[in-house]
Parts: structure tokens; C-alpha cells; sequence
């Protein structure tokens, strides 16, 4: 026998790397089978529970003509022999069915990295052969259905509300867009009922990378659609069902090549943004400013902009946000239609900076006149109001001892302040009523206000201008607080971080973070007025507010001169164009270190509460901090009429709200025992001034009988009809 | 087979624990460069430009959230919840030279006070543990412009003390910082960086500072030395206190494995003696490195020495009474009750005003407690108030003749 010679190193490695990559793939494979049985399956999201009806609220009876589901809004014409009580229907919400199907399925023009419309319903899960896209799904991810029986014809797919499509420009494909209401439509249920609450918080987790989440489902299916011959060969025969014979190998080629390019897109998107949400937002909330942010100066422009965006919030009731002055939870921005565009941009309409100026830089998918028509339509939504005949009757005693304290302790900050456009700005009634204490606390430690002689000196010295950093010379004297172009108008006050105490991450990051946007510097400074001088250095290093203001101003007005609105034989008179972009409102974006309170009216159907969602219930926004839920569980909305809030209850697969995560803090707003300040809003003893103490148990009940029937009063008048003049249904180009 | 799994792990041990020592290495080489680097710098350039808020309100919450979790079913303080009990004391202002004769020093006077000896920690843990031990002084009856406007000041001067010099935390980010992680009942998260592996993201010297307030326990109250920590105004000057006692007290017979045997060791020497115990200041030398801000660093007393300006003559007394007691949880103590002239200084002492005012107000609002600042023993308790004609028996009248 010869001596055993040692292996020779190539040898040795060679034969690892012979038998550990088989290895390995072998491993990787099962691993991703398992990943994609797992999530074909929905093993982690909540189960449905069954529903006996739905209800929808404040209906009023024979209010509607019976319309033809016809998503104009032109109503079928009048038969002569027919008599108008027959045809009549009811309104709920003081929306007649054309209004809420406009809402429904009007597009803003969101695409998700080129998915198509027509594919969602003909996906298989990515393990096996059952449909993906169900209605069962989705309402499990939390997404809502019309409940309405008419088919809308713009909802041929019954898609959830809120998802819709759009013709792209360029391609004219039929691209699947996420639309206003699919955020801003909620649905409760009650001990089996539905109900539906238009305009009030959605509650599903759509940009979430989370395992049989949306977007991860969609994309494993489309991949292992791609990638296994036979799922294709089955998903093209539903897609293309339409084309004729001759044409379907070329098409097939043509659909290939746009799901691989879809792919590509939500990859290189994972790549950049799978990092930058280290606070799941979970089911109802999204970092709305992280991500317009993440998406415009981020994917849009580069990727040296990304930020981390750790301050998710709840997606806002939208029945009285066409009537403030200042929106978003900071009330950072004025501006309608910058505003919507900011929001449709950071819903990922499409829009490429980095493509050289004066060659459809600003060209964007958004759709300006269509987000216009939504808005108008949201002029005519009401509040939804309490049913004593799903949740119990009114104890009215009750609620009247409530009102007392809700007019003492709540109506000071949440008003409504309704702003008289018959006398001049600077003498509006929100800079006469609202004494200093208001938004800043009895502070009785603060030397301020030792010195002003009175709360209205105090206005006078008060140091509200804005110092931009972005724009040399801010003008010291303007209030722009007060300032609205506007006819009627609910103004709203701003309460500073260090007095509300509530989650401040939000406003923070929005004060704090920097861009830079110097590419898009112009090279001539142009001569528009709307044209904010911003400073040269500023251009590298510029605030969120300032330089969305920029690029938000030169997208629209890009936008209504490609409509050719501006200028030419279509163009719009004075008044119009205002009404169009913004209602002539100024675009003067700034990022206050505050929150913003809203009305109350219907307020008890938007739980969970706080901006960042982090209390269950309006019983527990009554609590001292400490007594609230530390942690809660969320996925399903299921009312509870005893605490004005959720059921969060543990239970399987449900979504764990942790208040100690960056973001989700449950501190302030509260109403506890000490001085008032640091988050202690009240109960504010009126005989210690500066000193708080908690509810009792019964003035907590009181507020709670009370909110359910709160009513704001009379609401600002828009001065529009609805009128969607300007937004038709796209049609293919 | 069974051999090369053997040879393997063998391995595999060797290099693990060459990859814990090298990463040890690293934990030694991060203390040394903090220690250093906090040696070198500027100590108080991070520090002059901080933002307050919404950091302290933040702060303030999370005391709040600290007090109701660690109530007894009584509400305490924060932070140096235990006390060893309050006790009566003059505080007698000896005849100062010019540079001290600012506020309650300007000239010699005799003032009524209290004086709190207590243990840092919260929860409140045996005193036979290391622990920072504080002492605070109320003097009252204090002339001047009070500091806190007029529904919160008395006519106190508060003076807080530990027996430690130096502080561990110098910025008020990191303040709220370790407070939220406090709330949580997870201190440490603190010192390691959300318990990052990466050593050089700790705050080593921090924790070493830290350890280093912990003290074990002095034999008695008196038998330590206090300091102010943070930093004071004395008219012109910026100052920093401390207090000890004037004479070594007897420890004799003091059993120091008792719970609570600094209350006892309190109590058995006020049965025999009565105490003295010196205030000192020391005057910064704006030359020397004797920053405002960061409280982390010491003030040489080379440069500057700690000179006695007052003396607190603590009679023998039986300060363990019931009602005493109970006055002693309810009074506040806090920098900002005094005089402008001794005005507390740096972001670290503005943060208290906010932090105490609220905390003391939350305890005592929980605790039913409705207190304002007393201006004598007698206005704190009703045993001290001197003997009035109305309430002492009628004098049986002399029989007539």
C-alpha cells in the first residue's frame, strides 16, 4: 500500500465547492418554497370574521335622483311617466351614489412600478393555482369593498375601493392606481354589521414589505409566474383573453417583457427603501412626509436623499379637510393642490428628476384635474353620525353634562374657528379669541408671558414669523398663520410639541431632515412669480417644505401648461385657474414644531387616536398616560361603542402596536394630576390656575355620551357645486 | 468522523475565543479613548448650543411614568425616593469675605431650615448597597427675588447636593435618553447603546462615572461630603457647593448591615450630640477648565479650594416622628426654589426647574397633597410653633389675699 499522499489544495476545493453549492442552492430553494408557501397561504394576517349586513350612516331619505351608476355623474334621463318619488334614493353621508363612486375609482394617477391593472385578478398565489387577488384577501389585508350592488363600469375587475386604473401616457397600458380612497374609506364592524364610513381612516397596510402583504404577494406571484412556464402560460390566457390569434405570441412577448420590467422596478425600489421604516407602520398607518420625502428626493431624484422615516401616522378622516386653512398632522401645508400632489407623488406617481431640464422633467402621471374633482366631491361629504339603533341610545343627561365640559376643556384648542371673510385678516376671530394659553399652557413658568401686558400684546410681540433657511430676508412682520386666500375657511391653531407631549418624531423629522436638490437648480432664475428665491447654499442642504414647495410648484405648472390651460385657445379664465390649483391658495409650506387639533364632529369612527394612532380609544385619550394600553393589537376594526374606540384584544396573527418603538409613543395629550405642560392638556383647575388634574370616571363617560352626537356647527360654505368639468374618465390616448 | 468533528470544534473554540479577546480589546481600547478624549476636549462646546425641547418634555413624562410605576402604593420622588429623614437645622451665615457676600451670605444671619438625607435610587433599595447618598438643605425665610414666579416661590433656598462631584450625564438628548430607557425598566439600554456590539457607540466613561456616584455607604449621614454637582450663580460669580460635616462624628456601635441603618445611625447620633456641618463654595475660575455646562467634569479644588460661608447647627432632636415623616415626603426640594442671586446655571440645572416643578406637583396631587413652600418649621409643623399664649392652660391666678 502507498503512503497516503495529502490532497493537494485545488483538489480539497474544488471538491467543496462541488458538493457545497449544490448544497447551498438546495437550501436557498427550499427556503424560498417555504417563503412562498408561507405567504400563499396568509399564515400571517388576520382572519376574516363573518358579517350578517351592512349599514351605511346618516341617511337621508329621497334625497338622490337614481342615477345609472354612471360614474359622470350624468343621471339617467327622466321618464315622463315615471313620477320623481320612485326614482328617488337615499344619500348617506350627504353623498349620493355618483359622488361616492366618483370617489371611489377616480385615479390620481399612482403607479406601483408599472403594475398592471388587468393582472391583479388573473395572479395565482405564488404556490399553486387559486386566484391571489380575492375578495377574502384583501379584506383580510384590510382593504374595503363597495358594498354598493351597481357595478360600477370604471370597477370592472371589483377591485377594493380606492384601487382603480389609469391609461399611462407613454404606453397607454392600463395601470393600476391607488387612488384617494383607498386610504381614506374605512369600514368598522359592529357584533357582525358592516358599516360603512366614507371618508373615515382606511385600514390596511399597503406599502408594507411585510411577508403576504400586498405588494410581497403581488410580486412573488408575478415572479414565480415568470419563472415557471405553465403559471404563465395559464396568467397570459386571462390577461390577453381579448386578443385575436395571430396576435397572441407577439403579445405574450410584449406582456413578458412588462412584468419583468415591473419586477426590475419593485426590486431596484426594495433595494433602496427595505431599510428606511425601522417602526412598522402596520395596518392604518403609513410615514406619510417620510415617504413623500423617501419617494420624491429618494427614488425620484437620489438616492444620497434617502432618510429614515420612523414616525408613521394615521391616515386622517377626510370628511373636513377641504375646510381648514392648515392640513397634515403639523398643519405644515396650506395649499390644496400642492398638498394632493405632494401625496400622489409620495404614492408613487410617476415623476423623474433626474431627466435633463426642459425635457419633461416635471412631466408627471399625477392627474391634477382629476385630484381636483376628488377634492370637490370631499366638499360634500358630512361627518358620519352616531345610529342609536346599532350602538345603543344616547344617554342625553348624560351627554349634556358632557357638552359643558367638552365646551370648558376641548372646544378651546379643537374649535372649530370658522374665519369670517368679511373683515380683514389681521382681525380674524383666531387671532382675537385664542389667548396665549391656548396653544402654549397656562405656563405659569414662562417668563414671556409675565412680561406682555395682556394675551393680545402678547400676539403682537409673539415671535410666530417663520425663519426659513431655505429664503433670504423672511419679512418679520407677516403672521403667516393667518393668512388665507380663501373665502370661508376653518382656521386652526398650532400646539407647540413641548405642551401637547404627544409622539414628536413626526414633526421632527420633517424640522430636521435636509435634501439636496441642487441638480435641479435653474440655470436662469426665472421671472414666474410663484418662484421661491431660494438661497444659493440652500439648494444642497433644503428642508422638506421649502424644497417640495419647488419641485411641487414646478410640476403643477408644468402640468396645466401641457394641458395648454395656461395659455392658447383653451386657456382658463382667472378665477378657474385659481379654483383649479389650490382655490388661489398661497403655497407657504413651513414645518411648525407643533400639531395641529382638529373638530370633533364623528370623530368617535376614526379610532385608533393620536396622530401616530398610538391610543385605542377616545376613553384612554381621556386617561393620564400611564393607564393607557402599552401595547394593543390591531388588523381588524371591530367598534367598540363602550370606549369609543377599537377591539384590541390580543389575537391570532394580529398586528402588535409596541408604544416604547421611535414613533409610537403614547405619552401627552393627557389629562392627569401636576401642573399643566409637558403633556398635560387639562382637566385645568379653574381655581389653581396652572395645575391639572385628572377626569373622574364619571366626566369621562360624560365626554364620551357627548362626543358621539358633538356636532361643529354650521360648515364653511366651499362656494362650489361639484363640478368635475376638468376630469374625465382617461380614456385611451 | 467522530474526530474531525473533535478537531473542528476545537477549532472553532480557539477561534471564538481569539475573536472575544480581540473584541475585548476593542471594549478597552473604546474606554480609554472616551476617558482620554473627555480629558482633551473643550468640555463645554457640544454642550452651549443644545435644544431643550421637546427633549424635556419628554423627560418630564417619563419621570411621571417612573413615579407611578414605582408607587408604594404612596407616590415618591423620581429620583431619590428614600429618605433617611428630615431634620430640623439652623443655618447660621458666618461674616464672609467680600466675594461670597452675595444673597444669603451677604451678611450674617440665622435662618430656620430642614435638611433631607436620602439614597439616589428609585426603587428605594437597602442602604447597605452602593448607592449615591443625597443630602438637601430648605432654607426658609429667605429675602430676595424669587426665581419661580409668584404661585410657585415661597421665601425658600433650596440647596440639592450628592456625595459625589461629578455627574454622568452631560447632554439633555442623552438625559431623556436615559430616563424613557428608566421607564422601561431598562437602564443599561442606556449605557450600551440599545446594547449595540459595537463598543465604541457605548458611553463607557459614562457608566464608569456612574459606578462611581454609587458609593458604599457612609457610616452615617454626616460622615460623607457633598457636593452641588452642577453649577450656581453667587451675584457676579459661578459657584459650586458642597457641605460636610464640621467635626469626624462617632460611628460607634453602628450596625451598617440593617436596611435602613443610615436612618438609625441618623436618629442614635441626634439622641447624643448635636451635628454642625459646614456649606462651602467654591468659585470657578473662568481660566482653569471649570465648565458650566458639562457636569461630568470635576473643579479642581487645587485651583479653586471649597471655602465654609455657613454652618447648619442640627440640635439633638427626635426628627422619626410620624408627622415629620410625613412632612418630609410632601416638601419639594429643587434648585429653583431661591433667590436670583443664586440662580442655578447650564442646560442640565435649566431642565430641572421644568422636571421638578412637574414631578413634585404630579406625587403630591397623587398623593392628595396640596403644599406650598413653608417659610418656618412652624409653618411645616405645627409642633414647632412656638407655645401661643391663647393655646397654653391658664395660669392658675394667684390666691387672693
Amino acid at each position: 500500500m502507498a503512503d497516503k499522499q495529502p490532497t493537494p489544495w485545488p483538489k480539497k476545493i474544488l471538491k467543496w465547492v462541488l458538493v457545497s453549492i449544490p448544497v447551498l442552492l438546495l437550501i436557498v430553494i427550499a427556503g424560498a418554497y417555504g417563503y412562498l408557501w408561507y405567504i400563499s397561504n396568509f399564515q400571517n394576517i388576520p382572519e376574516l370574521r363573518p358579517v350578517d349586513r351592512i349599514v351605511y350612516l346618516n341617511e337621508q331619505k329621497n334625497a338622490c335622483l337614481q342615477d345609472s351608476a354612471n360614474a359622470d355623474g350624468e343621471t339617467a334621463p327622466a321618464d315622463d311617466d315615471d313620477p320623481l318619488a320612485i326614482r328617488a334614493t337615499s344619500s348617506y353621508q350627504g353623498w349620493c351614489n355618483d359622488y361616492r363612486q366618483n370617489f371611489y375609482r377616480t385615479p390620481q394617477g399612482t403607479d406601483f412600478f408599472g403594475l398592471q391593472y388587468a393582472w391583479l385578478p388573473s395572479l395565482e398565489r405564488p404556490v399553486g393555482k387559486k386566484q391571489l387577488i380575492t375578495r377574502e384577501f384583501m379584506r383580510r389585508l384590510g382593504f374595503v369593498y363597495d358594498p354598493s350592488e351597481n357595478i360600477n363600469p370604471n370597477n370592472p375587475l371589483d377591485m377594493p375601493i380606492g384601487l382603480t386604473w389609469h391609461y399611462a401616457k407613454d404606453s397607454n397600458d392600463k395601470i393600476m392606481d391607488v387612488s384617494c380612497a383607498a386610504c381614506h374609506s374605512g369600514q368598522m364592524t359592529y357584533e357582525g354589521t358592516l358599516i360603512q364610513i366614507d371618508g373615515s381612516p382606511g385600514g390596511h397596510a399597503l406599502p408594507a414589505l411585510q411577508p403576504s402583504q400586498f405588494l410581497p404577494n403581488v410580486y412573488a406571484s408575478l415572479f414565480t409566474t415568470m419563472v415557471n412556464p405553465f403559471k404563465f402560460s395559464r396568467f397570459a390566457d386571462k390577461v390577453l383573453v381579448d386578443v385575436p390569434e395571430k396576435e397572441l405570441s407577439a403579445q405574450k412577448k410584449h406582456l413578458k417583457k412588462k412584468v419583468w420590467s415591473s419586477i426590475w422596478q419593485a426590486l431596484v425600489f426594495a433595494w433602496y427603501n427595505h431599510a428606511l421604516y425601522p417602526t412598522v407602520e402596520g395596518y392604518g398607518r403609513t410615514d406619510g412626509l417620510g415617504r413623500i420625502a423617501n419617494t420624491v428626493y429618494g427614488d425620484d431624484l437620489s438616492p444620497d436623499n434617502y432618510r429614515i422615516a420612523d414616525a408613521p401616522v394615521n391616515y386622517p378622516h377626510v370628511w373636513d379637510i377641504w375646510a381648514f386653512d392648515w392640513v397634515q398632522w403639523m398643519g405644515s401645508v396650506k395649499q390644496p393642490m400642492a398638498r394632493n400632489l405632494n401625496e400622489s407623488l409620495g404614492v408613487r406617481s410617476r415623476l423623474d428628476l433626474t431627466s435633463p431640464a426642459g425635457e419633461g422633467r416635471y412631466d408627471t402621471s399625477a392627474m391634477l384635474p382629476e385630484m381636483h374633482c376628488i377634492e370637490i366631491t370631499l366638499q360634500h361629504l358630512q361627518p358620519p353620525t352616531w345610529s342609536e339603533e346599532l350602538f345603543g341610545p344616547i344617554d342625553r343627561q348624560l351627554a349634556a353634562q358632557g357638552k359643558q365640559l367638552f365646551e370648558q376643556t376641548c372646544k378651546t384648542c379643537h374649535g372649530p374657528f370658522p374665519s369670517n371673510p368679511e373683515i380683514p385678516i389681521s382681525d380674524q376671530p383666531i387671532a382675537k379669541r385664542t389667548a396665549c394659553a391656548t396653544c402654549h399652557g397656562p405656563s405659569v413658568t414662562d417668563p414671556i408671558k409675565e412680561d406682555a401686558a395682556s394675551d393680545s400684546d402678547y400676539h403682537q410681540v409673539a415671535t410666530h414669523q417663520r425663519t426659513y433657511t431655505a429664503y433670504p430676508d423672511p419679512d418679520p412682520g407677516d403672521h403667516y398663520e393667518l393668512q388665507t386666500k380663501r373665502y370661508e375657511v376653518w382656521q386652526v391653531i398650532h400646539i407647540p410639541l413641548e405642551y401637547i407631549g404627544t409622539d414628536p418624531q413626526s414633526a421632527l423629522n420633517m424640522i430636521n431632515y435636509r435634501y439636496d436638490i441642487s441638480s435641479l437648480k435653474p440655470e436662469t432664475t426665472p421671472m414666474t412669480g410663484w418662484e421661491p428665491g431660494i438661497k444659493e447654499e440652500a439648494w444642497s442642504n433644503i428642508d422638506f417644505a421649502t424644497g417640495l414647495r419647488y419641485i411641487g410648484g414646478q410640476v403643477r405648472f408644468s402640468q396645466y401648461g401641457n394641458m395648454g390651460i395656461m395659455e392658447g385657445p383653451n386657456v382658463l379664465d382667472r378665477a378657474a385657474m385659481e379654483d383649479l390649483n389650490g382655490f388661489g391658495e398661497e403655497d407657504n409650506p413651513y414645518a411648525w414644531r407643533a400639531y395641529r387639533p382638529r373638530p370633533l364632529q364623528g370623530i368617535w369612527a376614526t379610532a385608533p387616536y393620536l396622530h401616530n394612532g398610538s391610543v385605542p380609544s377616545i376613553y384612554q385619550l381621556l386617561l393620564p398616560a400611564d393607564e393607557r394600553d402599552q401595547t394593543f393589537y390591531l388588523g381588524r376594526k371591530e367598534f367598540n361603542p363602550a370606549t369609543l374606540g377599537l377591539r384590541v384584544e390580543k389575537y391570532k396573527n394580529a398586528f402588535k402596536f409596541d408604544t416604547t418603538k421611535t414613533g409610537n409613543s403614547n405619552l401627552g395629550h393627557e389629562f392627569d394630576d401636576g401642573l399643566c405642560g409637558s403633556g398635560v392638556i387639562g382637566f385645568q383647575i379653574p381655581e389653581r390656575p396652572g395645575f391639572c388634574r385628572q377626569f373622574t370616571e364619571r366626566e369621562r363617560m360624560a365626554l364620551l355620551e357627548y362626543l358621539k352626537i358633538h356636532d361643529d356647527g354650521k360648515r364653511p360654505n366651499p362656494r362650489t357645486a361639484p363640478h368635475c368639468s376638468n376630469s374625465k374618465w382617461p380614456e385611451k390616448a | 468522523m467522530l474526530n474531525r468533528i473533535k478537531h473542528f470544534s476545537k477549532r472553532f473554540l480557539k477561534w471564538l475565543a481569539l475573536a472575544s479577546a480581540a473584541w475585548l480589546g476593542l471594549v478597552l481600547i473604546a474606554l480609554a479613548w472616551q476617558m482620554i478624549s473627555a480629558k482633551v476636549r473643550d468640555p463645554d462646546a457640544d454642550l452651549v448650543k443644545q435644544e431643550m425641547q421637546p427633549a424635556v418634555t419628554e423627560i418630564v413624562e417619563s419621570a411621571r411614568e417612573i413615579v407611578s410605576i414605582y408607587r408604594t402604593p404612596e407616590y415618591k420622588r423620581d429620583a431619590h425616593s428614600k429618605a433617611h429623614g428630615c431634620v430640623r437645622a439652623n443655618m447660621e451665615v458666618l461674616q464672609n469675605e467680600s466675594q461670597y457676600r452675595y444673597g444669603i451670605f451677604a451678611k450674617p444671619a440665622r435662618y430656620e431650615a430642614w435638611v433631607r438625607f436620602s439614597n439616589g435610587t428609585t426603587p428605594a433599595i437597602p442602604d447597605y448597597k452602593r448607592d449615591a447618598r443625597g443630602m438637601a438643605i430648605k432654607v426658609m425665610g429667605v429675602e430676595g427675588k424669587q426665581l419661580l414666579p409668584a404661585a410657585l416661590a415661597g421665601s425658600t433656598q433650596d440647596f440639592l447636593m450628592i456625595n459625589s462631584p461629578v455627574f454622568f450625564v452631560r447632554r439633555i438628548d442623552e438625559y431623556q435618553q436615559l430616563m424613557n430607557d428608566t421607564a422601561h425598566g431598562k437602564p443599561f439600554r442606556y449605557f450600551f447603546a440599545n446594547y449595540s456590539v459595537n463598543p465604541f457607540k457605548w458611553k463607557l466613561r459614562q457608566l464608569v462615572v456612574a459606578l462611581s456616584t454609587r458609593k458604599p455607604p457612609p457610616a452615617t449621614p454626616f460622615s460623607t461630603q457633598y457636593y452641588s454637582m452642577s453649577a450656581y450663580k453667587l451675584g457676579p460669580n459661578d459657584v459650586k457647593f458642597s457641605s460636610k460635616a464640621c467635626n469626624a462624628i462617632s460611628t460607634e456601635g453602628i450596625d451598617d448591615k440593617h436596611p435602613n441603618f443610615l436612618r438609625e445611625s441618623l436618629k442614635s447620633v441626634l439622641r447624643k450630640q448635636d451635628v454642625c456641618m459646614e456649606l462651602m463654595v467654591q468659585i470657578r475660575d473662568p481660566d482653569a477648565r471649570m465648565p458650566i455646562e458639562d457636569t461630568t467634569v470635576e473643579w479642581s479644588e487645587k485651583v479653586s479650594p471649597f471655602v465654609s460661608v455657613a454652618r447648619l447647627l442640627i440640635p439633638r432632636h427626635d426628627f422619626d416622628t410620624p408627622q415629620q415623616n410625613r412632612m418630609c415626603e410632601d416638601i419639594s426640594m429643587n434648585p429653583w426654589h431661591g433667590i436670583a442671586a443664586h440662580q442655578p446655571i447650564g442646560k442640565i440645572n435649566e431642565m430641572r426647574k421644568e422636571l421638578y416643578l412637574h414631578t413634585a406637583a404630579f406625587r403630591r396631587m397623587r398623593n392628595g397633597v396640596m403644599l406650598v413652600e413653608p417659610d418656618s418649621w412652624c409653618d411645616s409643623l405645627k409642633e414647632y410653633c412656638p407655645q401661643s399664649a391663647a393655646a397654653e392652660p391658664l395660669a392658675t391666678p394667684p390666691p387672693t389675699e
